[in-house]
């Protein structure tokens, strides 16, 4: 999923990585440049540089009779977000897993479309109570009986799921006048 | 006397040793420099290992020949002692081949680190063994 980015990222969670990472800033530098420069061994500078290299931040090319290692500025010019960013195929995924998830909790607690109890555990508490605001329309104003009325259809404790929609942000109250504002 | 001066010797420049990669490792964590910190622990580890060993050689010598450590054949327990230094390594030699073989970097360096820095401690140790006869 973010394999390279997490690559990116602990290579670059190094002193000793991002003072290399700048040197080569200034232009492509070989192993014993970098060595005297940062007053670390050179086997020091080439582990870090084939862990830079793992995380294509650098890559070697042969020039005469020394490697010389370039910064992959098309890596290095990404910007933060597009590295944190997941893509759309696992971003389903996890939308496929918590619906999953809210179809096991709606099918525990509702039985013929009335709510059997009101879960103690706030996680599947707002899935139910989210389930039971599909029955209002967005943007239109409830009188607090009107709400009272459409819960009781689920459940007879409607002053809890009621106090919950506003509690959760499901639901702006005014002059008791109910607006749905969210669905989760 | 001699077995003491060469323990003595010797465990000078080993400690000096330890303590300065105790140091080092301190330091580099200070600096955000964890691999690096890393490497300076696996340094610090083969130098004790190999201290250890010492005493393991002088115990080893000391029960088999069933003399006061001042009797003992000096150059039996230079013979056991530097056995450790074939012995231990084996592994971290098979190991190198295989990280080679699989080009896997950070395990050739460590691998190698090990020997390199095992390859030191004996050069004390060689180091302090010439100076008795000096």
């Amino acid at each position: 999923m973010f394999d390279n980015s997490i690559k990116i990222f602990k290579s670059l969670s190094d002193n000793s990585r991002l003072r290399i990472v700048n040197n080569l800033l200034n232009g492509p530098m070989y192993v014993e440049l970098l060595s005297e420069r940062l007053n670390l061994s050179p086997s020091t500078v080439s582990f870090h540089l084939k862990k830079l290299e793992g995380a294509g931040l650098v890559f070697p090319k042969k020039e005469q009779y020394y490697v010389v290692y370039h910064l992959n500025e098309e890596i290095l010019n990404k910007n933060l977000l597009s590295l944190v960013k997941i893509k759309d195929e696992e971003r389903e995924k996890q939308d496929r897993r918590q619906e999953e998830y809210r179809g096991k909790i709606i099918k525990n607690f509702f039985e013929y479309g009335k709510l059997k109890s009101i879960p103690v555990q706030r996680k599947k508490r707002l899935v139910i109570i989210s389930e039971i605001s599909k029955a209002f329309e967005f943007g239109k104003e409830y009188t607090e009986k009107e709400v009272n009325l459409i819960i009781s259809k689920f459940h007879g404790d409607f002053c809890t799921i009621r106090r919950e929609f506003i509690s959760e942000k499901l639901f702006t109250r005014e002059n008791n006048i109910y607006i749905k504002v969210k669905e989760l | 006397m001699i077995m003491n001066k060469l323990k003595k010797d010797y465990f000078k420049i080993v400690d000096l040793k330890l303590d300065e990669a105790t140091k080092k490792i301190e330091y580099l964590i200070t600096q955000d420099r964890l691999d690096e910190a890393n490497h300076e622990k696996i340094r610090r580890n083969v130098i004790d290992i190999f201290k250890k060993m010492y005493d393991v050689s002088l115990k080893k010598v000391y029960s088999y020949e069933n003399k006061s450590v001042e009797d003992m054949n000096l150059k039996e327990f230079r013979k056991t002692y530097l056995e450790f230094f074939d012995t231990i390594p084996m592994t971290w030699l098979s190991s190198l081949q295989k990280a080679k073989e699989n080009n896997d970097h950070e395990k050739i360096f460590i691998e190698e680190l090990k020997i390199e820095t095992k390859d030191k401690v004996k050069s004390y140790f060689e180091e302090c063994w010439e100076g008795l006869y000096v």
